[in-house]
Parts: structure tokens; C-alpha cells; sequence
């Protein structure tokens, strides 16, 4: 009796802070509103804008088709009431004081709270080369609309650092605009990291399809600019050097949880640490009742992957747990609801639409279970230790749903069922993840062992991680 | 049902123009209560919700 | 859970559902039959009195998942179970009865002329072409108080849609109205006196077709055999048996399924005066009035001609390798587990993702004609005709359990308001 009258008075009064105001932030205030929490919402943001969009930066906003603007998220109706602070990032976390403490001074006291403060791209590691006119990085909306003026402007070349999916879907702007464009990939083909070599071998023949310049197991060791501080050149690591003037970093993401590290929560490399039900978990390991966390920055255990934790950069893991966290927040302990969505994301290049479900890096085969990988059109499946862990898709997007069931169902790999549009052989390869010791990039999906705190972390290297 | 507004990039990926200007509001809203997948949410700008209150509705 | 066929297992009446559902006594209201079949959502059943019989799906879920579902063959030929329609000689250059990678090329080559990513705009820029029609014949209705829905509406008009798309020259409508009609009734569970006709009326069909595509071919216009016959692109052209038999899937499916699709619309709405008079009002709605139109009252009640390639487990029991399947669309469509107060006729639902096109990748072809259609024709239905009632109901039926839809709507009237078309041509949408 008495915990019901605490609860709803907490769903008319308590006060809900999230810090965070882009896909996952507005997801969860969305999800409170319709959930029927009345009390006050406070959603902070570090940059000046309404919740946008990401994927469109480097799909329709470098071609030109969109203005950045345009990239605003619509608001469901039931978002009223909703206080904005934008423009201010958090510094600080007061877990026992249960405030955040603001860039500006200011400090916000909250009842919950949700940090949902995502990822921003890892800039260039020399600052100075970093701040030549002509180097960009896609940060956001800003950048953007800056990288877009400067490709609308027909550079003679276009050089990208680093072949993710930032960096490939870049590359396929600039093919589209008809830009010379050069890639540099660490690893042995494109999007490797995410796909395995075998099916990053095809994404490498693509680019090539499509006249990308594409330099593989190469890094960029420095860049050069003249007296004025424009950019005239890179250097690589295989000796050579490239004339250009228009340089885009796309070397993966860094979790945007610095300003948690001293606040007692389990923090690391890989964001914080959270159980299913999007609970932090403190430095002791312990889940707190009031902190929740969701989106790029979360950490959290997947049933479907033996409870490993997994930190994902996706859109729909975002607004998905996003959902979870924000119903998790106001709901009565019997209706808690676990995040155990199966993983998804999708990408589209060079006329190619990529999806991907579950999770390819927990594989250590794959196997073409339908179509041709030489005409760029077919469904791919992972697997490891005689299970379906994953499935991926060349323009096969309307057979995922079925792979996504089979996976549910821990169907065995490779699959045993005869269904259409088989290759008459079916043997599944090695799926050629990188070296988990090796550094790279991008890693759309880590798999980060048990232990959540980065200082008590003894990495169990069976997986690829950056 | 609204060319302008979405196209398909490729065999498959659709993309689409997120905030379309008003000469495409029919249209836009053929196509989202004709989507297949119901996947297209719908916000209508704040200046006009203020002067039709019964037409702020976002369609999921 | 069974596996075995008729039997043992399987309840008496559960095995004469689908026959019920075939029985043209059960034509104007199936749906309390489509309510009994979901009580098992995968059952075995017989179906028509030349049929082996065939498994059927009657559930939203169940269904969606074999929508798309690798296993799932809609080739026929592929079925291990011998007689009934395993037997029709399936077409093999129709997209709609093969599986990828054919039917992914052809059905790519088909969609070059029609829609996105090459054609993008082509069907919304038909829109005014179509609003003149539909302007045309309901002007042909006006000083008339009682009239046929059917006759003089719900099939002149995609039959005039689809016959200028193609480039099919419409004196030659009634002609192919027969061929169509005999297929149209041999899709399921034909009588064997059906089966050859429906042979001998696809041999006449595909004469016909071959001999317009070669003066297509001669002297081109902007149609779609023409550009389909001459145009050439990343996969190549299509060969002409390809060519003749999707030009007959097109012209065939492009006015029997959106006829019904009228025809099943205006009994709805004559059925809910409120929501007609809604619509008056309220014309934005018709865009979702049309899809609840297609969960409703789906005109195509069910999919008959599926296989699977092997064991298909499914709502805790398996469908055995090799049968044949049957999807109830009709049954998914008011399924209470997928749509809240699935018998309630209501445009303004939301989460409104019915089957009434299929899924997958053979969902319709047509979907966005028949959207545009529909759309345009009930607006104008709906602002044109005053104080419409039905005369009789339940209509007639049309005879196919399949492909159903009233025979005739007869429906009095004050009056067939004038169009703004009519008052200053010079407007357009």
C-alpha cells in the first residue's frame, strides 16, 4: 500500500533529469510522457540544438539533398512539459548528492536520472595537424554543414581516414558528387571491423566498382600544411604521400563518459556500465536504483550472447533502450521490462543498402546462405560454436526479419534448412574479424567481457574490440 | 507518393527529406498513412499547431 | 501435433472450414469462418474437391513470419504433394510464381518502368490522368437514381487505368475480360472443366499480348509494354515469354483485385454512413480509409499457392516439408492478437500494418496503383454521390472465394453532384 503511494507519487512528481538531448535523450523523455509521468523533465544537451538526426550527416547532407536543419527530430505529441537546457555540457556527476553539475556553474538536482550522453567521433591525435583549414571531422550538424560547403565546392580530391561506416558512407557522398576520393583503411579491407573480412572484401570491391581510390592495411602517419595552415598533403605509413586538400577523419567514436569518471559508477572505455534493466552499476559492481543509462554510452549483458556486455553505436539501440530505461524509470518493480533486443544497424553506399541483426562479431564463421556475393546481393550468416549469432544483408533487407527469429531461437549454424536462392554449396569460412590485440578504428558492436570497471578489466581476447 | 520527399537510394535504402516544406504536407501524409510498415512519424512545425490545436496530432 | 494429413488428429469440423470458406453460400460474409480457422493458427485442411488439400495459416504472426521466410517456396513446382493445382503447369516466366533469384530479376526489370528508384514520380504524376477518369464516368452517372457500382464504376475504372498504363487499346476490353475471368476463377481449387480453360484462355491471352507487344515494339509509345519491349538496362531486357506473361500478370491483377477493391470500399462505407459522412468532411482520411478498406475487407482473401522447402517449425508444431500452403489473409487481418477490436471498421486505427497487400518479397506490385486509385476514386465517390444507400444487401458475389467481391452494388442516389472539374477544367490537383 504504502509503496504504491510512493510510486505514484513519484510518477506525478518526481523529478527526472536526462543528460543528453539527442536520439536516445528524446527517445526516453518521449516514453516518460506516454508512460504517464507528470513531474518535471529536464533534458540537457552540450550542443545548441533540438535533438537531431546522425545517419543523414553522411548520407543526404554531404550530397547536398538536405540541409543540416532539415535534420531535426520530429517530437511525438505527448512530448509537452519538457524543459530544455541546450548548449551546456555536464561536467560532473554528484552520485550521493544526486546533482549534475553544469559547464555553467549551475548545478540540477534530480530524483532519476538518465544519462544517455552518446559518442563524439575521435578527432585527429596531433592537435595542430588537427586544425589545418581543410581537416574536418564529423562531430555533428556543425560539421556537416562546413564539410558540405567545402565538397560543394569541388575539391580536387577528397581524402577520408579511415574506412567505417562514417568513413565508406563518405566516401560514396563524394563519389556521388563525383569527387576523386581516397580512402585509408588500417585494416585489410573496409568496414572489416564490423563485417569480417569476407564480406568487407566484397564492401572493398564496391568502392573500387565505384572509382573510390581505396588503400588497405595503410594509415595516415601525419598530415602536412603550408605557411597559411591549409592542408597540402598526408603522409602514409607506406611511404607514400598524397596531394589533397580536403581531409575527413572518420576514426570511430569515443564514449562522451569522461565527466562520470570520478562519480562512483562503473565507467570505462566503453561507456557505463548498466544491467538489462538500463541500471547503472556503481564502481562495486553494484546496480544503483536511481541512475539509468541508454544509447551509444551504455554498456549493458545480452542473454542472446552468453550476458557479455555490449556497447553498440546503433539508431535503434538507442531509441530502443532509450524506451526501456524511460519505462524502467517510472514503472512498478513487477513491470520492469530487460533490453534484450537483438542488435541491428544498417548503412547505405554506393547504392548498396546494408543491414545487419544480431551481433557478426561474436562469429567466427560466416557462410553465404542466399544470393551471390559477387553481385553484391545476398544474405550472410554468422556463427559460432554451431550457433546463429548474426545475419547480414546486400539488398536483401526483407529476409533480416526471419534471421532475426532464428537467432532468437539460438538456430543452429550454418543453417540447416533448405530454403530459396541457396548457393548449391554452402561452407562456411572463417568470417576474418581482426586480431582483438590489434587496435583500429571502428567497432559498431564491442563485446567487452564480464567485468564493467576498466581497472579490475583482465580482457578475455577472444573478440574484437577497439 | 511523394517523390520529392523520400527516394530510394539504390535498389532498397530509402532515404528521405526530414523536414519537407509545406507544398509537400499532402503528400507526405499519402505516403505515411500508406507506408507498409507504418514507419513514418509525422510532426506538424509549432506555428501552424497554434492556429489548428485539433491537427497537432504526430502520426506514428 | 499432427503432421499426418486428414485423418486422425484434425477435429471434423475443422477440415471442412476452408471448403466452407470456398462454398459460395459462405461468399458474403466469410468472416465468422476466418474467426473459427485462427483458433488454429496452423491446421490442415481441404479445400477445394479436386485439391490434395494444404496447410493452412490463419494468424497475424504466424503468417507475417512466412511471409518471409526462406523456407517458403511460392513455386509450386517445388511441392512434393501431387494432384490439384500442384498440377496446373505453373507459368514459369511469371515473377509471381518463382522464387529469387528469378523473381528478384524480374520482378526488378517489371519495376524500372513503374516505380522507384528509375521511375519515381510515375505513378503520382498519372494522378490528374486518373482524376479525369473517374471525373468521366461518375459525370456518365449524373441525372441517374439508382445505379450499378460495379457495372459503371468499380470496373471501368482500373480496367481504364491499367489499359492505358500498358498501352492495351481499350476496344479490346471485352475481349480479354473473358480470358481474365477464366483465370481469375482457376487460381483455387479449379474444376477440371475450369483448369482448361483457364490453359486455353492464358494461350489466348499471351497470343494476344505477344502480337501487341511486336507493334509496340514497331512503333513505340511512352506505355509500358512499349518501353518494357524496347528498353534495355543494368539487368538487360526482358526476354519476350517474360514479357508476354507479365504484361498478362499486370493486366490481369490490375483491374481484378482493385474492382474489388472499390467494389468491397463503397459496401463498407454504404455499411457505416458515419464514416462516409466523416469522409465528406474530413477528406484526409481517405488515405487511411483505404488501408483499413484493405484490412477490412481484403481483395484478396488468401494466398493459396505456397510450398515449403523443408520443415517449417511454426506456433509450436511443423509444417512438413513439400505441402502446400495456404496464408488467410483475410483471417490475419482480424486477428484481435495483432488489432484492437479487429470488427470494428475504423480508419482513424492506429499501428494499421494489415496484410491486404501481403509481405515480403512478393508483396503487390501494384500497391502504389491501387493506393493512388483508390485514394482518388473514394474522394470523389464520397463528395460526389448524395444520400447514397445500398438497394440490396448483401450484394451479389462475384464466384471466386479468392479474389471476392461483389458482382454488382446496386445503390440509389438523389444526385451525382458536379466536379469542380467540371465547373473550371483548368483546375488541377
Amino acid at each position: 500500500m504504502r509503496s504504491n503511494g510512493a510510486r505514484a507519487a513519484f510518477k506525478d512528481s518526481g523529478r527526472i533529469v536526462i543528460v543528453g538531448a539527442s536520439l536516445a535523450g528524446l527517445s526516453a523523455a518521449e516514453t516518460l510522457r506516454t508512460e504517464g509521468f507528470t513531474g518535471p523533465v529536464m533534458l540537457i544537451g552540450d550542443e545548441p540544438y533540438l535533438p537531431y538526426d546522425r545517419p543523414p550527416l553522411s548520407k543526404t547532407v554531404p550530397i547536398g539533398w538536405i540541409p543540416p536543419e532539415h535534420t531535426q527530430l520530429p517530437r511525438h505529441e505527448t512530448l509537452t512539459d519538457v524543459e530544455w537546457r541546450l548548449g551546456v555540457p555536464a561536467t560532473r556527476l554528484d552520485l550521493a548528492g544526486k546533482r549534475v553539475h553544469l559547464a555553467d556553474g549551475y548545478t540540477v538536482a534530480f530524483d532519476r536520472l538518465l544519462i544517455a550522453t552518446g559518442t563524439r567521433a575521435r578527432p585527429w591525435s596531433n592537435p595542430a595537424e588537427a586544425s589545418l583549414e581543410g581537416v574536418y571531422t564529423l562531430r555533428g550538424r556543425d560539421d556537416a554543414q562546413r564539410l558540405r560547403q567545402r565538397l560543394a565546392a569541388g575539391p580536387r580530391r577528397v581524402l577520408v581516414i579511415g574506412g567505417g561506416f562514417t568513413g565508406s558512407e563518405l566516401a560514396s557522398a563524394c563519389r556521388e558528387l563525383d569527387l576523386p576520393v581516397t580512402v585509408t583503411e588500417r585494416g585489410s579491407a573496409p568496414l572489416v571491423g564490423a563485417l569480417g573480412s569476407v564480406i568487407a572484401e566484397r564492401a572493398a570491391t564496391l568502392q573500387r566498382q565505384h572509382g573510390v581510390d581505396l588503400r588497405c592495411q595503410v594509415t595516415v602517419t601525419s598530415l602536412e600544411g603550408d605557411a597559411q595552415g591549409r592542408l597540402r598533403r598526408a603522409h602514409l605509413s607506406d611511404g607514400s604521400t598524397l596531394d589533397t586538400e580536403v581531409a575527413v577523419v572518420a576514426l570511430g567514436a569515443i564514449r562522451n563518459s569522461e565527466w562520470l569518471r570520478d562519480s562512483g559508477l562503473a565507467v570505462g572505455r566503453f561507456g557505463v556500465g548498466c544491467d538489462a534493466g538500463c541500471r547503472a552499476i556503481d564502481i562495486n559492481a553494484i546496480v544503483t536504483d536511481d541512475i539509468f543509462v541508454a544509447g551509444d554510452v551504455a554498456r549493458f549483458p545480452h542473454p542472446l550472447y552468453d550476458y557479455q556486455f555490449l556497447a553498440l553505436e546503433h539508431w535503434g539501440n538507442a531509441v530502443e533502450q532509450a524506451q526501456v530505461a524511460a519505462h524502467n524509470m517510472v514503472c512498478a518493480p513487477a513491470d520492469r521490462r530487460p533490453h534484450v533486443a537483438v542488435p541491428a544497424f544498417w548503412s547505405s553506399q554506393f547504392g548498396v543498402n546494408i543491414k545487419s541483426v544480431g551481433v557478426p562479431t561474436a562469429a567466427e564463421e560466416v557462410v553465404i546462405t542466399q544470393g551471390s556475393l559477387d553481385d553484391a546481393c545476398f544474405v550472410a550468416t554468422y556463427g559460432n560454436e554451431g550457433q546463429l549469432v548474426a545475419a547480414v544483408t546486400f539488398d536483401q533487407a526483407k529476409w533480416l526479419e526471419h534471421y532475426r527469429r532464428l537467432i532468437e531461437q539460438a538456430a543452429p549454424f550454418p543453417p540447416t534448412f533448405r530454403g530459396v536462392d541457396q548457393p548449391t554449396r554452402m561452407s562456411p569460412v572463417p568470417a576474418g574479424f581482426p586480431d582483438p590485440t590489434a587496435p583500429t578504428h571502428e567497432a559498431t558492436v564491442v563485446l567487452t567481457g564480464y567485468d564493467p570497471n576498466e581497472r579490475r578489466v583482465q580482457w578475455i581476447p577472444r573478440r574484437y574490440h577497439t | 507518393m511523394a517523390p520529392d520527399v523520400f527516394k530510394l537510394h539504390g535498389e532498397e535504402a530509402l532515404w528521405y527529406d526530414p523536414a519537407p516544406d509545406e507544398m509537400q504536407r499532402e503528400h507526405v501524409l499519402r505516403a505515411a498513412a500508406a507506408c507498409p510498415v507504418q514507419a513514418i512519424q509525422v510532426e506538424w512545425p509549432r506555428a501552424a499547431s497554434r492556429e489548428n490545436t485539433g491537427e497537432h496530432r504526430g502520426i506514428a | 501435433m499432427s503432421q499426418d494429413t486428414k485423418s486422425q488428429d484434425t477435429k471434423p469440423q475443422e477440415t471442412t472450414i476452408l471448403r466452407q470458406i470456398y462454398d459460395y453460400a459462405n461468399r458474403a460474409n466469410p468472416y465468422p469462418l476466418w474467426a473459427k480457422l485462427r483458433q488454429t493458427p496452423v491446421s490442415w485442411q481441404e479445400d477445394g474437391p479436386q485439391e490434395a488439400g494444404t496447410y493452412v495459416v490463419s494468424t497475424y504472426r504466424e503468417i507475417e513470419a512466412l511471409l518471409h521466410d526462406s523456407r517458403v517456396s511460392s513455386d509450386l513446382r517445388n511441392s512434393l504433394q501431387t494432384g490439384g493445382r500442384t498440377r496446373t503447369t505453373t507459368d514459369p516466366y511469371l515473377f509471381i510464381s518463382l522464387d529469387p533469384p528469378e523473381h528478384d530479376r524480374l520482378r526488378r526489370l517489371a519495376m524500372r518502368h513503374f516505380g522507384p528508384p528509375e521511375r519515381p514520380a510515375y505513378l503520382e504524376q498519372l494522378r490528374p490522368e486518373i482524376l479525369r477518369i473517374v471525373t468521366t464516368l461518375l459525370d456518365q452517372l449524373q441525372g441517374q437514381r439508382q445505379l450499378d457500382l460495379v457495372d459503371s464504376f468499380a470496373y471501368p475504372l482500373p480496367v481504364t487505368v491499367i489499359c492505358r498504363i500498358l498501352g492495351v487499346p481499350q476496344e479490346d476490353e471485352p475481349q480479354f475480360h473473358v480470358w481474365a475471368q477464366a483465370i481469375v476463377e482457376s487460381i483455387a481449387a479449379p474444376t477440371e472443366a475450369q483448369r482448361r480453360q483457364q490453359e486455353q484462355a492464358r494461350n489466348d491471352l499471351n497470343q494476344y499480348l505477344a502480337r501487341l507487344i511486336e507493334r509496340h515494339r514497331q512503333q513505340p509509345g511512352d506505355d509500358l509494354l512499349s518501353r518494357m519491349a524496347t528498353d534495355t538496362g543494368p539487368d538487360g531486357r526482358m526476354e519476350d515469354p517474360y514479357l508476354v506473361s507479365t504484361a498478362g500478370l499486370l493486366l490481369v491483377a490490375g483491374h481484378e483485385t482493385t474492382v474489388n477493391l472499390l467494389g468491397n470500399g463503397m459496401l463498407t462505407l454504404l455499411r457505416h454512413p458515419q464514416v462516409l459522412e466523416r469522409l465528406r468532411r474530413e477528406p484526409d482520411l481517405i488515405p487511411a480509409t483505404v488501408e483499413e478498406l484493405l484490412r477490412y475487407e481484403p481483395p484478396v482473401q488468401f494466398l493459396p499457392n505456397r510450398t515449403t522447402l523443408d520443415e517449417t517449425p511454426l506456433a509450436g508444431t511443423t509444417i512438413p516439408k513439400g505441402v502446400v500452403v495456404t496464408l488467410a489473409l483475410a483471417a490475419g487481418n482480424r486477428d484481435p492478437v495483432r488489432f484492437t477490436d479487429p470488427d470494428r471498421f475504423d480508419p482513424t486505427r492506429p499501428d494499421n500494418e494489415h496484410l491486404g497487400f501481403g509481405s515480403g518479397i512478393h508483396s503487390c506490385f501494384g500497391a502504389p496503383l491501387a493506393r493512388v486509385e483508390g485514394q482518388i476514386a473514394f474522394t470523389e465517390l464520397v463528395r460526389r454521390l448524395e444520400q447514397p444507400r445500398l438497394v440490396v444487401d448483401p450484394p451479389p458475389y462475384r464466384p471466386s472465394p479468392l479474389l471476392r467481391g461483389p458482382q454488382h452494388l446496386l445503390i440509389a442516389v438523389d444526385g451525382v453532384r458536379e466536379s469542380p472539374q467540371q465547373l473550371a477544367p483548368a483546375l488541377q490537383r
